[in-house]
């Protein structure tokens, strides 16, 4: 069974075409690193994916699941981190994380022994029950991503989980993130940042203009350009390669 | 409608300049906010449609401007100037301030534009003076509606000097109630640490709104009605001069009826100078220290010495327990409950209100009859029971208030896991959050009504009030099945009330009509308190069907 499968998608706001027949499988236990240029389609995809866009041509499963026709138990199986997501800052972690495993029908004691276990993981043990206004955002993004893996969901959706952390804590999400993989968990990991996708992802989907335009290892993406790293074949595949002229016209500009 | 605007700012440059304003970054600042609100309020209004006009503003300036028409007869048939003028001042700044007080002291205070101006090379002064600019030109815009028919029928009754010296009255009034309130939140910046600051405000707003809305009821009893007719005017007494509106009313009888003496003069000098001088103080003095505290406000530390912290388990997860069924129910009811006492905006938009609405039966009460002493009031009481209905079903209202501002948040963008969650009755939340409302709202309510009745009324009117709430949670569990509904703290703040409109006419239509039948029904033994069983059934059942509410009848934004 395939963790993530779709067929033929297309999306439509209005009259433009967002996803254009986008196809695309992923095996459980595996990361993808999904990247495209802003605008690009990507939002959506996970959007979709998640179960939040209904309205969408083509076929969609999670699990073996359509999520068209079996939106709870699709969002029951998976766990899903905003990029710049807001909180109800005035509760305190502890009590945002109880509020979010309510609505997953989660065991209060279950919830309450794992959100302490993982807030102290993340070094927030001491600051569980203070109210988040004060806040890093930091902070704020460990306490969400906790509430995106509270339910011990199957595929976990992140979308630039490592904004705002410092050094430290980013060291230790990655490290979770393979050990999630290992686990046997599906990630689909969304971001912008090409030398983290690069390093993490099992596999690099890029999609462009509503269409993907490339998918594999990146050792078959770099097979088939010449260049070195995700950044440049990134450019190479999604830009104009005039960057270098754009950049000293950008300076002239200025120094007008 | 900006474009207006910013050509009275124009005309005023020389001014700006005197205050020593960098205007052309003045203008600018002011003329972007204009815009954001234009677009925020069309955007909430009307949807997404695409519309120019900003038709709330108008709205409610064409609303004032008839109230003020009413109220401008008064002018013309009360024969003391200066009692009629202070009236008239009195409710123009009432209406202002209260405006300034609940809408736009988050205006005044604040931040979120920090990040955008601070960085740029723009001083204190031009920073704060352009943001009570913004203010000044929205409430500019209500002072002349409100002061407009007060001015037409000063033309005809005092001719045209009378006219023009009330407008420019009208016009000083504003900028010292701007002002003063500007001073208002800087003293109370010197004496709160900054992490306390918006808590503290919050709790002012609250009195401040409390106190103003009794002192609009009481400022009938301060003039004198009979003076206001006859014109035999009042004797000035010390306390006039603390308060501005009769410094202005009796500015107005020195230009209408030329009388000089000493203490009209200096009430003329007040009215001229104190605006000025108050202006002077918040650009001299206090304009540094207002944007060095706002922006320390941001900063997003934590404190060391005074954590927020929150009690770990205590009464709010014992009720939740008690009074809800599934795990969905229980997470909203402790959700609400806890953002209830903590939102700063929920609490200004609910305490004072709620605050009035029970100070109000009191005041019924109380000037029903005045002749004889308390013991003989309460036998008076005792015989009327009709207001004791109106009592219960006035408390009941509490529960409407509270149920159309609980979906409102300025966190609305945080409500994304309701989509996410695999929730497929969104009515658990929707009942936990009402049984949240009704434990922590509606039930301390009941008993304390339920005390008081029993000692004016005795106790043979506890079914009565039994009744009357459970019909009114009924009367709300049916509108709220048979409705659209929002999720607690998923939209947007709406400045008047929005869409709920027509549900809230429904629901005061209703309550009117069952209040009445109810007083009717009363009058036959024994029928209320069958009737409350009936309807104690009739809520069992409805809570169960409200729990079953499906997405269909739940508006996400």
């Amino acid at each position: 069974m395939k963790a993530i499968k779709i067929s033929n998608l297309q999306k439509a706001y209005g009259s433009s075409l967002v996803l254009k027949d986008v196809n695309l499988e992923v095996d459980s236990g595996e990361i993808i690193g999904y990247i495209g240029p802003n605008g690009a389609g990507k939002s959506t995809t996970i959007k979709i994916l998640i179960g939040m866009i209904p309205d969408y041509a083509g076929s969609v499963e999670v699990m073996g699941l359509d999520v068209k026709t079996n939106p709870m138990e699709v969002k029951r199986l998976i766990g899903y981190v905003p990029e710049n997501a807001s909180l109800y800052d005035t509760l305190s972690p502890m009590e945002y994380l109880r509020f979010l495993g309510s609505l997953y029908q989660l065991e209060t004691d279950q919830i309450e022994e794992k959100a302490t276990e993982l807030l102290r993981l993340f070094a927030l043990y001491d600051q569980r029950d203070d109210r988040m206004t004060t806040f890093s955002k930091g902070m704020k993004q460990k306490v969400l991503l906790i509430s995106g893996i509270l339910h011990n969901p199957e595929v976990i959706f992140l979308d630039e989980p490592l904004s705002g952390l410092d050094a430290n804590a980013v060291i230790l999400v990655k490290e979770i993130l393979s050990q999630l993989k290992h686990a046997g968990k599906t990630i689909f990991y969304s971001s912008h940042i090409m030398d983290v996708v690069e390093k993490i992802s099992d596999r690099i989907v890029l999609i462009n203009k509503g269409t993907i335009i490339a998918n594999g290892t990146f050792e078959e993406l770099k097979s088939q350009r010449e260049t070195g790293s995700l950044e440049q074949i990134f450019n190479q595949l999604t830009g104009n390669n005039e960057h270098v002229q754009l950049a000293e016209e950008f300076i002239q500009v200025m120094n007008r | 409608m900006i474009n207006f605007y910013i050509k009275i700012l124009f005309l005023l440059r020389p001014i700006f300049l005197r205050l020593g304003v960098n205007f052309e970054q003045l203008v600018a600042i002011v003329e972007v906010k204009l815009k954001m609100d234009n677009r925020r309020a069309r955007f909430n209004q009307w949807n997404k449609k695409q519309s120019e006009s900003n038709n709330t503003l108008l709205l409610t300036l064409f609303l004032y401007f008839v109230m003020a028409s009413a109220f401008s007869l008064l002018i013309y048939f009360s024969a003391s100037v200066t009692a009629a003028y202070s009236l008239v001042f009195a409710v123009m700044m009432f209406m202002l301030a209260m405006t300034l007080i609940t809408d736009f002291s988050a205006v005044i205070l604040d931040s979120n534009d920090n990040a955008v101006l601070l960085p740029r090379p723009i001083d204190d002064r031009t920073l704060l003076i352009a943001r009570i600019t913004h203010i000044l030109m929205y409430l500019l815009s209500m002072m002349l509606a409100l002061a407009l028919p007060f001015a037409i029928v000063s033309v005809i009754k005092y001719g045209v000097l009378a006219a023009i010296s009330f407008l420019i009255i009208s016009l000083l009034s504003l900028i010292l109630i701007v002002f003063l309130t500007n001073i208002f939140y800087l003293v109370l910046m010197q004496f709160t640490s900054e992490e306390r600051l918006r808590n503290v405000i919050n709790t002012f707003q609250i009195i401040l709104t409390f106190i103003f809305m009794g002192g609009y009821r009481l400022v009938g009893r301060l003039v004198n009605m009979e003076a206001l007719m006859n014109g035999i005017d009042t004797k000035v007494q010390w306390w006039h001069f603390l308060v501005p509106p009769i410094w202005m009313g009796n500015s107005m009888n020195v230009i209408i009826k030329h009388e000089f003496d000493s203490t009209k003069f200096l009430f003329l000098f007040l009215t001229l100078t104190t605006p000025f001088m108050v202006v002077f103080l918040v650009n001299n003095v206090f304009s540094g220290v207002f944007n060095q505290k706002i922006a320390g406000m941001d900063i997003a530390k934590r404190q060391e010495k005074t954590p927020n912290k929150v009690a770990k388990k205590g009464l709010v997860e014992t009720l939740s327990s008690i009074f809800t069924g599934t795990a969905m129910e229980r997470g909203a009811f402790e959700f609400v409950w806890k953002i209830t006492s903590r939102d700063r905006k929920f609490k200004l938009r609910i305490y004072p209100s709620l605050a009035y609405l029970l100070i109000y039966p009191v005041f019924m009460i109380g000037t029903g009859r005045s002749e004889g002493g308390l013991m003989q009031q309460i036998e008076h009481l005792r015989e009327s029971t009709g207001i004791a209905i109106v009592v219960i079903y006035l408390c009941g209202t509490i529960l409407l208030t509270i149920r159309s501002q609980i979906s409102q948040s300025e966190d609305f963008k945080a409500a994304w896991p309701y989509e996410l969650a695999p929730i497929s009755k969104p009515g658990e939340i929707l009942s936990g959050s009402l049984r949240a409302i009704m434990v922590k709202f509606l039930l301390p309510i009941t008993v304390l009504l339920s005390i008081i009745l029993s000692i004016i009324w005795g106790v043979n009117l506890l079914d009565d009030l039994l009744f009357g709430m459970l019909t009114i949670t009924n009367l709300d569990l049916l509108l709220s099945i048979g409705m659209s509904n929002e999720l607690p703290f998923s939209t947007e703040i709406k400045k008047n009330g929005g869409g709920s409109f027509i549900r809230n006419m429904a629901y005061i239509f209703l309550t009117g009509i069952i209040g009445f039948v109810h007083y009717i029904l009363m009058q036959v033994p024994y029928v209320i308190g069958v009737f409350m069983l009936i309807q104690l059934a009739l809520a069992l059942y409805l809570f169960k069907k409200y729990r079953e509410v499906g997405w269909e009848k739940v508006r996400m934004e």
